[in-house]
């Protein structure tokens, strides 16, 4: 077995307890709609003649190949291919608005400016301070642009986004998801942001509203990728699971070359799911597996719709497995079984919501 | 690993390698086992297959592994992994 290299200095302790506290705004995320002022959120405005080009060679994600109106998830990664920021990339025209949490906007606008220097007509302009976002999630969000703006946005694609007028005011309307729902994102001017969130509340009074960053529950029911908590050690994209947001085809993005070389040597750890039946609060952190420590848990919950302590962890690749079972020593001397099992925790769909 | 984790291990492995290697020929697809993860969904925000894809892997399941997966659950093939589950369960029950 390849030895993981431990990261002791931030392994954390999670609590997972049937009888918790209720995950904020639970209810709407799973049953109605959960209306979330997203003020951990930051957009860079990116233009010029050669802003495809600046994004394409930053970004994992091909951009050249970005259509108008359409959006991609991508990833700004080091040179050794250690996570900066996950990026959200918005193509209007030939400008692009990237969205990212507002803990990494300094890191990433250093990394567009540094990049920029091989190009010569981009602006990047951070735009956090002039917007408000807006998500609407859960089983009914669709019903919120349908009345406020309209039937025809129940057809827009998913992945894609269109430019409305809410009571004269512009807004971006982006279909997307942070909750396991097909979820709209409202990207509007700051000083219109009140009167929005009055409207899309007074659409749907029973929506559960909360304002901050999706709930890391919420996100990891529907193994959501979460920047801030997936990879606390500097974990590699393809450790994380996040090969779909990299295009392996380009011949040019910031850490190819470490992504080049770690498809052709395999991964030592890989982050799994972890399914822990608990019916007592549990407080875990380690993993271990026939006496051995396997890995370390990056994020845990309990999950009141499957009715199951649910996480996430990284485990040496040889146990990481759907199927393999693992142990977890808690507080008190006792250790609780968990197993690998496929991801999603919950499947979230349309109107519905059932256990993977 | 003692006998039983490495058994499970390798059934699985063995059966994770057989389904990207399935999905990359059948689909015609650009990619190598190693650059697909085995929970990302095929679908939607993921890899972004379609239905005609799906009718595809369908077949192609069909071929490898003599097992009819139902058209009408499209969560059975949502990832390599629940491909995976569903496959295995149904070579226990043969």
């Amino acid at each position: 077995m390849t030895p993981l290299t431990r990261p002791e200095s931030n392994v954390m302790e999670f609590v997972i307890s049937p009888d918790g506290p209720s995950i904020e705004g639970y209810e709407g995320f799973r049953q109605t709609v959960a209306i979330s002022t997203l003020d951990n959120m930051a957009a860079l405005a990116i233009s010029g003649n050669d802003a495809t080009a600046l994004l394409d060679a930053a970004a994992t994600g091909n951009i050249q190949e970005l259509y108008e109106y359409s959006v991609r998830y991508c990833l700004l990664l080091t040179d050794a291919a250690r996570i900066i920021s996950d990026l959200i990339v918005l193509k209007r025209d030939d400008s692009f608005l990237v969205l990212m949490d507002k803990k990494n906007v300094a890191a990433v606008r250093e990394q567009f400016a540094t990049l920029a220097n091989d190009f010569g007509d981009v602006a990047i302009a951070d735009v956090t301070g002039e917007s408000a976002f807006i998500s609407v999630d859960g089983p009914y969000a669709w019903e919120l642009p349908k009345a406020l703006i309209g039937l025809e946005t129940i057809g827009i694609r998913l992945l894609t986004f269109q430019d409305v007028e809410i009571d004269g005011y512009a807004v971006t309307l982006v279909r997307l998801g942070f909750a396991g729902e097909y979820g709209y994102l409202f990207i509007t001017p700051r000083d219109a942001a009140a009167n929005l969130l009055d409207r899309i509340r007074k659409a749907r009074p029973d929506a559960v509203f909360r304002t901050g960053p999706m709930p890391a529950e919420i996100r990891l029911e529907v193994r959501s990728y979460n920047c801030l908590v997936d990879s606390p050690n500097g974990e590699s994209p393809l450790e994380c699971g996040l090969h779909w947001m990299i295009d392996f085809r380009k011949d040019r993005f910031v850490g190819l070359e470490a992504i080049r070389r770690e498809v052709a040597n395999g991964l030592s750890k890989k982050l799994v799911a972890l399914n822990i039946p608990v019916d007592r609060e549990a407080k875990v952190s380690k993993v271990f597996c026939q006496g051995q420590e396997v890995g370390y848990i990056v994020n845990a919950a309990y999950s009141p719709i499957a009715k199951t302590g649910m996480a996430m962890a990284y485990l040496d690749e040889p146990v990481a497995w759907v199927g393999v079972t693992v142990s977890l020593p808690t507080q008190d001397g006792l250790d609780l079984e968990a197993t690998v099992v496929s991801a999603p925790f919950l499947l979230a769909q349309s109107n519905e919501v059932e256990m993977s | 690993m003692d006998g039983d984790i490495g058994a499970i291990v390798e059934a699985r492995r063995d059966i994770i390698t057989r389904l990207k290697t399935m999905l990359i020929e059948s689909l015609n697809l650009e990619m190598e086992p190693n650059e697909i993860a085995e929970d990302s969904s095929l679908f939607g925000i993921g890899i972004g297959l379609d239905s005609i894809d799906a009718l595809v892997i369908i077949v192609g399941i069909e071929d490898a592994f003599g097992v009819s997966i139902p058209t009408d659950e499209p969560h059975l093939y949502r990832s390599i992994n629940t491909i995976a589950d569903f496959v295995e369960s149904q070579l226990v029950v043969k």
